[in-house]
């Protein structure tokens, strides 16, 4: 999968989504369930504003550093052994991964979550050399099962999907006997997993942050298939985004405590692992090789651009569980990788306006986003931004909303024909009413209808009825 | 190679506005912050109750001892988590706390069979082992009280799949080693890193409780690819 994980134009995706009521039934109860534990960890910690404070300002220094440190992580790495390659476009990261692959002569390789992967799309790459790809991390395992199906949330990519529908693919496409119980297809994919783990010639991982200081890598996972990929295979290469980097531990161990408490609620993982170099010389376990891949793939751009606070971002997904919209729409109308507010601001930014010109409009500018994100990206602002760039200099507005304005502009600036309008309205729309509310609206109003009733239009308008009440008149 | 480094490090130094690396950069000094205050000054006591009550939270299992007691409770908890093949990492503290000779006995008596992780043995035999046993001993060098996690660092006699593999790992550790959160850790660490780079461990890992997953439905399943259960046994070497 690639950075965009559909073709359809936006409003097809929606569609699709809204009307999949367990896909919004699962996405508004997992939103409710981590946004609690969240709540409570935020409430827990007492001065969480000022632990924001903090992360911003860790986040700040070393983006206005990352040359410096980017420098410092890579003498580091080498000194320990790490072989440390910078791509600038994810052909060059390919390639490379390719090259490693291939100069193994490997086949087996597993996997941990990296959402850098999916972005440059390396299984696809991998899968065309004839290597056998197997996603580790069980939300992701899962899809992959379902026919590399997409992922719907960076947290929990398999969000979308009931239990009965995991029990239908694993017995149809993994030869599972057992019940649609979790726990017991937990057990499973277990079994099954640590047979790929036990015979994988190379291991892939994300990073979840790089150490400057040390030149380490490091993995916060649950589940322990980050601890797999990087013991058991022969080589190992990490993916980190050029951004992902901090200073030394002391930074390192302020941010993770955001990012458990801010992505799943708790006060930190089962594993946080941390790998400087490869093993020791008299060390059995652990990766013979350790080839670390940074890649820019437009990040340098956002760095010098007034979105550079967007890679402030730690991805926990606390914007995504905060909001409104992403709760009615799902991941998949996002049509990215990267979805909900972040993934608004930064698929723009990383695959341009052209096909993704709705995105920075999928919100209400209500703010949750930006209120609780961690590292304090005023997401909201960022969004905004993005909309001006878009109807200012690309003049690519959605076409609903340049007809809209147009029409507002044309409507608003003659006073005579607003007001002729607003009284025309109440008995046009009366028309199309039942019962005091629109069911079924026609071109535009669709938009609105679909999901919900539109009211009727009062026959008093708001100026009239005030007019009138200053002068004595209805107080209704 | 080279080359690549220096063209991708120019652009971004360009993308800041500059032309060259910054000789020097000054980091920000946060010893004066948040991270600072959690339990600041606190007794070493307080310090390990809280991370005996956090365990206690997490449902961790947790087993209090003395150096005196160990060898007892050490066969207790080997027999709770159903004994069988145990593999143990190759630390000198075994032989100081006369675990090994009480593995021995153990084993003697047919109550579990023991082996342990030997780096002279080759990757395979000892990934083998790890992959068959039942249960994992490591020694963990730090504990947190805030989280109630421990510190495991992979060495040549303690490699990374011991504390990985098996359906049990139970880790010892001791009181004199709890602080209260990853903070001090970090310290330590830069420390560490500082005296001796060479020596650094090639893998560190906090480790709290048994692996789990919610990507399920959002249900709670524990045991997913680390193991099933996690035991620590805490020993009280304060004076």
């Amino acid at each position: 999968m690639a950075l965009k994980i559909s073709n359809e134009p936006f409003q097809q995706r929606l569609k699709k989504s809204i009307g999949d009521d367990f896909k919004k039934g699962a996405i508004s109860q997992a939103q409710d369930v981590i946004n609690g534990r969240r709540r409570l960890r935020v409430e827990e910690v007492g001065n969480w504003e000022e632990w924001r404070d903090l992360s911003e300002k860790i986040r700040k220094h070393t983006l206005q550093n990352l040359d410096y440190y980017l420098n410092m992580f890579c003498e580091n790495a080498e000194k320990n052994g790490t072989h440390v390659y910078f791509a600038k476009t994810k052909e060059e990261a390919n390639r490379y991964i390719q090259s490693v692959v291939d100069k193994k002569n490997a086949k087996k390789i597993v996997k941990s979550k990296s959402m850098v992967s999916e972005e440059i799309d390396v299984n696809h790459v991998l899968k065309e050399m004839g290597c056998d790809v197997t996603e580790t991390d069980l939300a992701e395992w899962i899809l992959q099962v379902d026919d590399w199906d997409v992922p719907s949330h960076i947290i929990v990519p398999a969000l979308h999907k009931d239990r009965n529908r995991i029990h239908e693919v694993f017995t149809k496409n993994a030869g599972y006997t057992g019940t649609n119980d979790p726990t017991e297809m937990a057990k499973f994919a277990r079994e099954k997993l640590r047979e790929k783990f036990l015979e994988a010639d190379v291991g892939i991982t994300g990073c979840n942050f790089g150490i400057a200081e040390t030149g380490s890598v490091s993995l916060v996972t649950n589940e322990g298939n980050g601890r797999m990929v990087t013991t058991v295979p022969k080589t190992q290469i990490t993916l980190m985004g050029m951004e992902r980097l901090i200073p030394t531990f002391e930074e390192f161990e302020v941010l993770v405590g955001m990012l458990v408490r801010s992505s799943v609620g708790t006060k930190i993982t089962s594993y946080v692992s941390v790998t400087t170099g490869p093993r020791k010389s008299d060390e059995v376990d652990g990766p013979d090789e350790l080839h670390v891949v940074i890649l820019d793939n437009g990040r340098s751009k956002i760095l010098q651009s007034e979105f550079q606070s967007m890679l402030q971002c730690i991805r926990c997904g606390a914007c995504l569980n905060i909001c409104p919209v992403y709760r009615h729409v799902s991941g998949h109308t996002y049509g990215s990788i990267y979805s909900g507010p972040m993934g608004a601001v930064l698929t723009p930014l990383l695959d341009g306006y052209e096909t993704n010109k709705e995105l920075p409009y999928a919100s209400t500018l209500c703010g949750a986003c930006s209120e609780v994100c961690p590292v304090k990206i005023p997401l909201h602002e960022l969004l905004l931004k993005h909309r001006q760039i878009i109807v200012e200099q690309e003049g690519k507005a959605p076409l609903m909303e340049s007809i809209l304005f147009k029409g507002a502009g044309m409507f608003l600036s003659k006073p005579g024909v607003y007001d002729f309008g607003t009284k025309l309205a109440p008995s046009f729309m009366k028309l199309m009413s039942k019962d005091g509310k629109i069911t079924k609206g026609y071109g535009m109003m669709n938009a609105w209808t679909d999901s919900r009733d539109l009211p009727v239009m009062k026959k008093e308008k708001f100026r009239d009825w005030f007019e009138k009440r200053k002068k004595g008149g209805s107080q209704r | 190679m080279k080359n690549e480094r220096e063209q991708f490090l120019r652009n971004v130094s360009e993308a800041l506005g500059r032309t060259a690396l910054p000789k020097n950069v000054v980091k920000p000094d946060w010893r004066g912050d948040v991270q600072h205050q959690y339990m600041k000054g606190c007794t070493q006591e307080e310090i390990v109750e809280a991370f005996k009550t956090q365990c206690q939270n997490l449902t961790l299992k947790l087993f209090e001892t003395t150096p005196e007691k160990i060898k007892e409770t050490m066969r207790s908890v080997i027999q709770e988590y159903g004994g069988g093949s145990v593999i143990y990492a190759d630390d000198e503290q075994f032989v100081s706390y006369g675990l090994e000779n009480m593995f021995q006995e153990m084993e003697d008596r047919h109550e579990a069979c023991f082996v342990k992780w030997e780096a002279k043995q080759g990757k395979e035999k000892n990934i083998e082992a790890a992959q068959n046993a039942n249960i994992g001993i490591t020694f963990a060098s730090m504990g947190l009280a805030e989280s109630g996690s421990i510190l495991q660092k992979s060495s040549s006699g303690c490699g990374r799949s011991v504390s990985l593999l098996p359906i049990t790992h139970i880790a010892l550790i001791h009181k004199s080693a709890i602080v209260p959160r990853m903070t001090q850790t970090a310290i330590r660490l830069r420390e560490q890193f500082a005296k001796n780079q060479e020596n650094f461990p090639s893998n560190l890992t906090y480790i709290t409780g048994p692996s789990n997953s919610a990507d399920i439905e959002m249900v709670l399943v524990v045991g997913v690819h680390g193991p099933v259960h996690v035991a620590y046994i805490l020993i009280d070497d304060l004076v």
